[in-house]
């Protein structure tokens, strides 16, 4: 009984599936996608997958099956999607965390090399904040203090080498302070802490503290960015401190990937799908609401964003010492 | 009208659950992920209806499976295997189970009680839980390996160190580097401890009982429907552990990160510190030690759900999956949600009221078919529930290693009993590693070195009643000790 309830659902599934994407005219796709996110259901990659996958599954006229694979920085779902056929029926939407696992030794595998980005669709933006009884009342008030003090000021972020926490090793480094890292386990953990007062600061994307923020559980001090953020009261960093502008804007990407070795068709026929996805008004205002920048990279414009995100970000963890391997082991060019 | 089309999503919400819940390996939060997708196009009413009806059903699955089968169903339900399987193995599975899921009502409506009426107020309580009040809440959780060793405490220590270890597997989350994983990506994710739960408890009983020269016994025992309400008398005499179970299992399910199955733990291990004269020895099929992690791991859902409404931050992995369906519908829960959206709040309390009237309505119906099952012949079941172990945890995070790993589980667990080492504190201290290792190691990046992590465990309120409270649990118990003798 209990057997047949698992395979009636599996069968509802597939069948819902099947009835909800009438069949296609195009060659490719002819049958349901697969696309695999390397996180829990409900994280920031999650919401942001379902956020746009819908609308593509609309365009190319099949079901897109979302499947989380959480673990070691989304590897064991990339490791997934390389042991399948490079058919493009098994896709991975992918994030930043990518750019990191050659350098944390997470895996030997990078995002442009074993993967090619089809179309990058959001970057999302890291502010810096304190909890609400904090003496801070601006961000040149805490990088201040944060000179003075060195090591002193602890910062809550979402674990080692994730944008948080890459985003404090960039203030680290152009303004010449330095900071005690605590690494959560996710962001929601990280923003938490600094509402609890337990940590001085927390770097954090700014959907996941917005909330807060407006009934004061924590406070807002600064963007990573050089242009305000609409939408929210509360200045750039690149303003304030003109020496960090370069880098600037910095934050996580995310965006569909197809394994290398899929063929030019499938690549150009989803990237059409994405690019009409991309400028449809639903998910537009879903970018909206989540304070997430929505940006049109693909081609070779997407490879080159990648590469240059992820040499930015390796440099600054080897040279600060978080992570153990020297890019230069994986031909990853000091940028600049 | 509408609120009948609610009541009906609602019921087919619970029964998915129970289904799901009652499948080990298919947990709550698994359940919520697929429920969550299926209602993507959904009106949000209509989602969160069908949302809360799988919660609610989940928890009371998992703790039927527990009963029934030795093999939690739900991570939350792992207490309930401490104490239900003995009473199994008596022949009173109707009674473990009547008391399981009559406990679970009372739990979850107290739960939902405590969200009414003080979740708006202590809802920032949990805030101030740092993690100096986390590793020591969990260390405390650690203590009931002395129950769980059965007779020999070196044993079970030795099997809580094992389970330590593997905990450590996988990616260091201070410093994000590999550890114990010799090279290889497979095991860069860690070991999942709902793998090896099902490894331990459900693929072990395959092995034992495939080894038994005997064929494994026949239950022929009779049961009715009415067996599966408790009696009264029975219910006063184990009544008294709703009294601080509830409030653990809704205070635990209050912080964020901690859920039903680390309230469910310390609501057994508080209980077997409180009460003097349990019914029969704890582990040996004590009533109460099915009443108390029954009752806390239902007071969870109202604890969490306070959190995710009031501060819009998960209270545990389930809630987690809640808040992402909340995003996918538009809505950013937090303290401006709890004044803007007052009328969602409202409507989760009715619908949670609903769904655990429900679960228990449906749990009795599902128990007296789980019942009936296990009077199936021993070449259906060993089968089924071999098949049940390995698609749960391939299910879990579509991963055929975790079969692997869940197949090596049951051999060890196997080997274990052998030598009469007992299993279940590697499920323990699996569970209870990983939060006592990144709390403490926090703990001490916080307060800037070890002498002053110490001096801050009596400085920080919240820790030191944490403290007192578990000397005070160990001088109550040494009383009772002396005064035995």
């Amino acid at each position: 009984m209990r057997k047949l309830g698992l395979v009636g659902l599996l069968v509802t599934l597939v069948v819902l599936g099947l009835v909800c994407a009438p069949f296609s005219y195009a060659k490719y796709p002819e049958k349901p996608i697969t696309v695999f996110v390397g996180f829990p259901a409900g994280g920031p990659t999650d919401v942001i997958a379902r956020g746009i996958l819908p609308i593509v599954q609309e365009k190319l006229g099949v079901g897109i099956g979302i499947q989380n694979v959480p673990g070691a920085a989304s590897a064991i779902a990339a490791k997934q999607v390389l042991s399948r056929p490079a058919d493009g029926y098994t896709l991975m939407f992918g994030s930043e965390a990518m750019s990191t696992w050659q350098v944390m030794g997470t895996a030997d595998m990078s995002p442009y090399v074993e993967f090619v980005p089809i179309r990058i669709v959001a970057e999302a933006i890291p502010v810096l904040a304190v909890p609400p009884n904090s003496p801070f009342k601006s961000a040149e008030e805490f990088i201040k203090y944060a000179k003075e003090n060195p090591g002193k000021l602890k910062i809550s972020t979402a674990g080692p080498a994730t944008v948080p926490h890459v985003s404090g090793l960039l203030l680290q480094k152009y303004l010449g302070c330095k900071f005690t890292f605590v690494p959560y386990r996710g962001g929601k953990p990280a923003v938490t802490a600094a509402m609890g007062g337990h940590v001085d600061a927390t770097i954090e994307m700014v959907q996941s503290m917005v909330e807060a923020h407006k009934s004061g559980l924590i406070r807002i001090l600064a963007s990573f960015t050089n242009e305000p953020v609409e939408g929210l009261d509360v200045p750039p960093i690149g303003k304030l401190f003109p020496e960090l502008s370069s880098q600037l804007p910095y934050g996580p990407y995310f965006g569909l990937f197809a394994p290398r070795g899929v063929p030019k068709e499938v690549i150009e026929v989803l990237t059409k799908a994405m690019d009409e996805a991309a400028k449809d008004q639903r998910w537009l205002s879903y970018c909206k609401k989540f304070f997430l920048v929505p940006v049109n990279y693909s081609g070779r414009e997407a490879y080159e964003y990648v590469k240059n995100w992820t040499a930015k970000c390796a440099w600054l963890l080897y040279d600060t010492g978080v992570a153990k391997n020297s890019p230069e082991k994986f031909g990853i060019k000091r940028p600049q | 009208m509408e609120m009948l089309l609610y009541v009906v999503y609602i019921l087919i919400g619970t029964f998915v659950g129970l289904v799901m819940g009652a499948l080990p390996g298919l947990t709550v939060t698994m359940t919520m992920v697929l429920v969550v997708s299926l209602t993507f196009g959904w009106h949000m009413m209509d989602a969160l209806a069908f949302i809360v009806g799988a919660f609610c059903g989940g928890v009371m699955g998992g703790s039927i499976a527990a009963v029934a089968l030795n093999i939690p169903g739900t991570a939350a339900a792992v207490a309930t295997v401490f104490d239900g399987y003995p009473l199994k193995q008596k022949g009173e599975a109707d009674t473990a189970l009547a008391l399981a899921m009559f406990f679970s009502l009372l739990g979850g409506l107290f739960g939902i009680l405590f969200l009414s009426i003080l979740g708006p107020i202590i809802g920032s309580f949990a805030l101030k839980f740092g993690d100096h009040e986390y590793f020591l809440m969990c260390l405390w959780g650690l203590t009931l390996v002395s129950i769980l060793s059965k007779g020999s405490m070196l044993k079970g220590l030795a099997a809580a160190c094992l389970g330590l270890l593997i905990a450590f597997v996988g990616m260091d989350p201070i410093t994000g580097l590999m550890r114990f994983t010799f090279g290889s990506t497979v095991l860069g994710g860690g070991i999942n401890y709902i793998v090896a739960m099902i490894g331990l408890f459900g693929m072990k009983e395959v092995l034992t009982q495939l080894s038994a020269r005997k064929a494994f016994k026949v239950e022929g025992f009779q049961f009715h429907l009415k067996d599966l309400f408790p009696k009264l008398d029975l219910v006063k005499k184990v009544f008294k552990c709703f009294f601080w179970s509830a409030p653990i299992g809704s205070i635990i399910g209050l912080l964020p990160g901690t859920g039903g199955d680390i309230g469910a733990l310390v609501a057994y291990g508080v209980s077997k510190q409180m009460i003097k004269e349990p019914t029969r020895p704890f582990g040996d099929g004590a009533y109460e030690g099915v009443a108390a992690p029954e009752t806390a791991n239902d007071a969870a859902i109202g604890g969490a759900i306070t959190t995710l409404l009031t501060l819009g931050i998960p209270g545990d992995s389930v809630t987690a999956v809640m808040l992402g369906s909340f995003y996918l519908h538009g809505l950013l829960p937090g303290p401006t949600f709890m004044l803007t959206e007052r009328h969602y709040f409202y409507m989760i309390l009715i619908f949670l009221l609903i769904g655990v009237l429900f679960a228990y309505i449906l749990g009795i119906l599902g128990s007296n078919l789980m019942l009936r099952m296990l009077n199936l012949p021993k070449w259906f079941l060993i089968p089924s529930i071999s098949i049940l172990c390995i698609v749960g945890s391939y299910a879990l995070r579509n991963n055929i290693y975790d079969v692997l790993f869940m197949i090596l589980f049951g051999l060890l667990g196997y080997a274990m009993e052998k030598g009469g080492y007992p299993v279940s504190p590697i499920v323990l201290s699996l569970i209870l590693g990983s939060l006592i290792e990144t709390s403490f190691r926090k703990a001490l990046i916080i307060s800037g070195g070890l002498p002053a992590l110490l001096v801050s465990f009596f400085t920080r309120p919240l820790s030191l009643i944490i403290i007192l409270l578990v000397v005070a649990s160990y001088v109550l118990q040494y009383k009772y000790v002396r005064k035995g003798v």
